[in-house]
């Protein structure tokens, strides 16, 4: 009995370390981007696509954006087909962070979405 | 913020479980449900915040992972422990180590130094803001500098 509880325990922690190293795998695994996006009011999408279009992101991705929030199927977030669900999360994600730490700090802290915006560009 | 409510359920769930339920408990009894009690801790409160985060549909920031990271260091330093004083002893593998004063070693150290590291390592990473936050070399200051300060 002790044994099979050690075993228990130890695969635990061996998930909890996997899991914080592909973090990003959970995130997808239980679906928080489709929920986030399902949450979001908008006026906090509009927030969000303007702080991206005074960032040069491209009227295409900006509808992109838009439109995921009215998908109904929580199965994946692409809307254009050719917009990698992953970099359309990471954008969404990069932009609230900048606008976040920006009514924080008052820093401009683009750097963080500029690599986002990069392969957004690359589109 | 919902990394903080949680660990402040839990930290008050585990003050009571502390003060008013192992006290009345056999001492031998109490060892064995001590660690293991500790290490459930150390795994349902990840469990938990990812469940909240779901629920309110808020992405997973650093800070989460910096929690997985210590919790599962936490769970780890306990499970060790339960095997120590219930299973076989892990410095000389003989018997198990039940006695504080006679028979506490190394490892006994570092999980009373390690718990209590993790645990304000923690509420320093979520209460630190601007410059500091984030920064991978700050952070890994931050922790070795707290390990310095508790084993002195």
């Amino acid at each position: 009995m002790d044994f099979i509880i050690v075993f228990v325990l130890l695969v635990c922690v061996l998930a909890l370390v996997v899991f914080s190293y592909r973090f990003y795998m959970l995130e997808e695994k239980i679906k928080i981007p489709q929920r986030h996006l399902e949450r979001m009011t908008e006026e906090s999408i509009n927030k969000l696509c303007d702080v991206l279009k005074d960032k040069g992101v491209s009227e295409e991705l900006l509808i992109s954006v838009r439109e995921s929030r009215n998908l109904t199927s929580a199965s994946n977030l692409v809307v254009n087909s050719d917009v990698p669900s992953r970099t359309l999360v990471d954008l969404i994600r990069g932009a609230e962070e900048l606008i976040q730490r920006q009514e924080e700090t008052g820093e401009d802290l683009s750097v963080a979405i500029s690599m986002l915006l990069s392969q957004a560009r690359a589109l | 913020m919902i990394i903080s409510g949680v660990m402040i359920a839990c930290l008050a769930i585990a003050d009571v479980i502390q003060n008013y339920v192992f006290p009345n408990i056999e001492y031998e009894t109490r060892i064995y449900f001590w660690y293991l009690t500790w290490a459930a801790f150390s795994i349902i409160q990840p469990a938990l915040i990812t469940l909240v985060h779901w629920y309110f549909g808020v992405f997973l920031s650093s800070s989460v992972r910096a929690l997985f990271i210590l919790m599962a260091i936490n769970a780890f330093l306990n499970v060790l422990l339960f095997i120590d004083r219930n299973i076989i002893a892990l410095n000389d593998f003989n018997g198990v180590n039940l006695n504080p004063r006679t028979e506490a070693w190394l490892l006994w150290d570092i999980y009373s130094v390690g718990i209590n590291v993790n645990i304000w390592f923690l509420i320093f990473m979520l209460f630190s803001k601007g410059f500091f936050k984030d920064r991978l070399i700050w952070i890994l200051l931050s922790y070795l500098f707290c390990w310095f300060v508790f084993w002195l």
